[in-house]
């Protein structure tokens, strides 16, 4: 359900969306491009909404080289979070700062976006979370048990979880929770991806059923959930928020209840002003250890995260490209408190439609494949802010494949592949148009600029552009629209299956390349329910195997914040590539 | 007719309508900053003009250069402005840039401002009673909508399709004259400043409009009915000549304001598409403050070249006020 813009690249766009109208941005823009070098609030209003792991966890404020500020002066004078105690040098006690953008939503059941994720991750809970090393561990749940047959998960809760305001959590909650998330009042997005397993789930989608028949409170804290098919994989699913436990009074209390929301997680949303600030604060009663840090506070109301950072109004930041070759100097101050991490479970590709010409031959996707010169422009033109991808999988997910070859460049392969596909001479008649997620301030990137540039030198194959506003795009990504389009894709959950099934079964509605192969379609389906997770992985690596031979991507990178600073007074802030709770483990010296 | 001359105290050249432009001219020229300003306007015109034929430098406006030596260069010997972060050219793509901006502010500035804004407004004034009625009702609609949205609007719908339509017939063009227009970004420029215009031409319909309702009640006017002459005759050589120096100075800012309607299209991904070079995009591509730190060239120069020609512009149309009105100084 997560397709990203890969915004990683756009170093000049911020992030401030909230509090202006369109026309006023559009004038100060326009003012300020005139007359000031300094230029160009170009606020990402529209894609906070789909702004992707790799930008949200931390990179989206990190990236925001611009704010509204229109001047140096002006930016640092950015407006400070009222009531902040700020002071210009040093740390606010107990409190982590950071420079946010507003959330679409605080539901966990109506968030698709790594932006909104990030904070429900950490003020609500489900039975099950992801623990720091990416693996599956117990929330709510404090243990369960697999029937033999693989198709009845028995979650036993603890005794000791509590709502924010002191209410126990029961298994009553999660039914009521689960059937909320599937009612189709809710109009939850993605409900048979991650809950589509659970018998009973497509009656109550479709409105013939009042409840889900497979979930079943067996008693005030034990929960029977039953699943159609033994899928190993059924579990990590419920890690995600849409199968998140709330509070029954709390969502029937009235459309503004995500306001006030009644979590389970280790932090509680103390305040929530839009366009200005986020505020979460402990929870003392945390199940599985409360924070050490007092508060959260995010700020929503802009400006330069680099400049906010080095006055110390911020205490963690992104770096974008601008900035970077200044502070990977080791002799420059921030040297010392930069912090690397490898790239996010995310994958960035250029997607060609299978079954139209030219790219229903699989020589021209090939051709294009080998015409990219995948290692060069992620380290001249990206600053090795990207990893270059070989395959699907991220690196470090479970199943990744190090020994897949991938596509190295080679010209002279490249233009000997198109002679030999059916387009041979004609690849002229053809118009391409490569389409990318447009919008407020967006561009086209400045990597698929040297990509189109090297395929229309090697291989004499022009392509247009077209820009659609994300909105847009994605319906019409859909309804498979597009010929050809650029898009990324960011892990949910760390299993191949959320990759590879996914996007490469022939009957999946995410499969947007519309590939298709019947052998393909063989391994994934067995993949899904094989027990010894060993071979699970081998038949996903076959898969992944003959999908990349076949090339209905052009895959391209895998992104995601390479490059965070982070104050000294802070510490235990991790940069992982899934988005899970992370912020109780955070510390600070005093 | 003679309303400017008269009064100017200059010696007198010759009857007829010649004189005030010759007068006009003459006191333009005098003008230090009007000459200055004209010479920005001229060589930058002439730059992006030249683009249609060939590249102005030795580079290409997409030639890339990959390497480390040669991407995201301060400016230099062999490239005056630098390079960008793919190598390319930064004067290069700059003039590039200004040929987007050339064709918008012409096109749009013909359509909208001269043909659709100074013959309505004609119309409009001219004729009076439904006319009028219609014609300034209609404009006032446009008016009420926020013009850039609208625009964002058509190009975002309508762009598609015209392109599509485009893409069918443009091949043979291209084998018969080798042009491809889609790739020279025709249709981009096409539809931006069709929208453009269609919404840029009520200021200048209703400037009209109004020196219309004066010089209608002129008793030259009068005198030209008189003597039973068409309305054409009445309306192209006795109306427009004596209406037209406002046009001009109104002319000469709105070029201005078009250049900046570019930009603004171009920032929301509406405007020209890569790798067709638009000033927009470059400046929207880098407008941050650390860009401003690290690289400054890529910012500073595609600023620094739409705040002259904007300046120009604007100054231009200062001087051609007061060249054209001397009693206003």
């Amino acid at each position: 359900m997560k397709f990203t813009r890969s915004t990683h690249l756009n170093q000049g766009q911020a992030i401030k969306g909230a509090g202006k109208s369109i026309a006023s941005r559009l004038w100060m823009a326009l003012l300020v491009g005139l007359v000031l070098a300094a230029a160009a609030c170009a606020p990402r209003a529209g894609d906070d909404a789909t702004e992707p792991a790799t930008t949200a966890a931390t990179a989206a404020p990190g990236q925001a080289a611009t704010g509204q500020a229109s001047t140096p002066a002006a930016a640092t004078a950015a407006p400070a979070p009222a009531g902040g105690g700020e002071s210009r040098s040093g740390y606010e006690r107990g409190t982590l700062r950071r420079l946010y953008s507003d959330p679409p939503t605080l539901d966990p059941h109506l968030a698709t976006d790594a932006t909104s994720s990030a904070i429900i991750v950490e003020v609500f809970g489900g039975l099950v979370t992801i623990d720091l090393d990416l693996k599956v561990a117990p929330d709510v749940a404090r243990d369960w048990l697999v029937s033999d047959d693989g198709l009845v998960y028995t979650f036993y809760l603890r005794e000791d979880a509590v709502f924010h305001d002191g209410k126990p959590i029961t298994a009553h909650d999660f039914k009521w929770s689960l059937e909320r998330a599937t009612d189709v009042v809710t109009e939850a997005l993605g409900v048979e991806q991650y809950l589509g397993d659970i018998v009973g789930v497509d009656a109550k989608v479709s409105g013939e059923a009042r409840e889900v028949s497979g979930v079943r409170a067996v008693d005030d804290h034990t929960l029977e959930i039953t699943i159609d098919e033994p899928k190993s994989y059924f579990l990590s699913k419920l890690t995600y928020p849409i199968a998140f436990v709330l509070d029954r009074e709390n969502v029937e209390s009235g459309n503004r209840w995500v306001r006030t929301p009644n979590g389970s997680g280790p932090f509680k949303l103390e305040e929530y002003v839009p366009g200005e600030r986020i505020t979460l604060a402990r929870n003392p009663n945390y199940h599985l250890g409360p924070p050490h840090l007092e508060r959260v506070r995010l700020i929503l109301s802009g400006g330069t995260s680099m400049l906010m950072y080095e006055n110390d109004e911020i205490d963690v930041t992104g770096i974008g490209l601008a900035d970077l070759d200044r502070i990977l100097d080791p002799n420059h101050s921030l040297n010392s408190e930069l912090m690397t991490s490898a790239p996010s479970f995310s994958t960035t590709y250029i997607g060609m439609n299978t079954t139209m010409p030219p790219f229903d031959d699989v020589k021209v996707r090939q051709a294009l494949n080998y015409a990219i010169n995948r290692e060069e422009i992620a380290s001249l033109v990206l600053a090795d802010l990207v990893e270059p991808a070989k395959g699907i999988l991220p690196p470090g997910f479970p199943g990744y494949n190090p020994d897949l070859p991938g596509y190295e460049y080679n010209p002279e392969k490249a233009q000997q592949l198109l002679a030999e596909s059916k387009y041979a001479g004609n690849i002229d008649d053809y118009p391409i148009v490569l389409t990318v997620a447009g919008g407020l301030g967006a561009s086209v990137d400045l990597d698929l600029e040297s990509i189109t540039r090297s395929w229309s030198e090697i291989l004499g194959v022009d392509v247009q552009f077209q820009q659609t506003e994300w909105a847009t795009y994605l319906q019409d990504l859909y309804k498979n629209r597009f010929d050809m389009f650029q898009v990324g894709w960011v892990a949910d959950y760390p299993d191949p299956q959320n990759f590879l099934d996914i996007l490469f079964h022939s009957e999946s509605s995410n499969n947007h390349t519309q590939y298709s192969n019947p052998e393909v379609d063989r391994l994934l389906e067995q993949a899904r329910t094989e027990r010894d997770q060993a071979t699970r992985f081998r038949l996903y690596q076959e898969a992944e195997a003959i999908i990349v031979d076949e090339a209905p991507w052009a895959s391209l990178w895998h992104s995601g914040e390479r490059y965070t600073l982070v104050k000294p007074w802070i510490n235990d802030y991790y940069q992982l590539q899934l988005i899970i709770p992370k912020l109780r483990f955070v510390r600070l010296t005093e | 007719m003679a309303r400017a001359e008269t009064d100017t105290g200059l010696p007198e050249t010759g009857g007829g309508s010649g004189s005030l432009w010759a007068l006009a001219l003459r006191r333009l020229i005098r003008n230090k900053i009007a000459l200055a300003c004209m010479t920005v306007i001229g060589v930058m015109y002439l730059a992006g003009t030249l683009t249609i034929f060939t590249s102005p430098t030795p580079y290409g406006y997409n030639d890339q250069d990959l390497r480390k030596e040669s991407v995201k260069q301060g400016p230099s010997l062999s490239h005056p402005f630098g390079t960008d972060r793919l190598g390319r050219d930064l004067l290069t793509r700059v003039i590039y840039g200004l040929r987007t901006t050339v064709i918008i502010t012409v096109a749009g500035m013909l359509t909208g401002g001269l043909f659709l804004g100074v013959g309505l407004g004609l119309i409009a004034g001219y004729f009076g009673r439904w006319m009028d009625a219609v014609i300034m009702r209609v404009g006032e609609v446009f008016l009420a909508f926020p013009g850039l949205l609208l625009v964002m609007l058509i190009a975002a719908t309508v762009k598609p399709r015209v392109k599509d339509w485009a893409q069918g017939w443009s091949g043979g063009l291209e084998r018969l004259t080798g042009i491809d227009i889609i790739q020279l970004g025709v249709v981009d420029y096409v539809v931006i400043f069709g929208a453009l215009s269609a919404f840029s031409w009520v200021g200048m319909a209703r400037l009209v409009r109004g020196q219309v309702l004066y010089v209608k009640g002129s008793q030259y006017i009068e005198a030209a009915m008189a003597m039973g002459a068409s309305n054409r005759r009445i309306l192209l050589s006795h109306v427009l000549p004596n209406i037209i120096s406002p046009v001009i100075v109104v002319v000469s800012m709105g070029m201005g304001a078009t250049a900046g309607s570019e930009i603004v299209l171009s920032w929301l991904g509406i405007g020209i598409q890569p790798p067709t070079p638009s000033l927009g995009v470059m400046i929207f591509q880098n407008g941050n403050i650390s860009v401003l730190r690290s690289d400054p060239h890529l910012i500073l120069f595609p600023v620094l070249t739409v705040t002259a020609l904007i300046f120009a512009f604007n100054l231009l149309g200062d001087a051609l006020n007061d060249a054209f009105n001397p009693r206003t100084r």
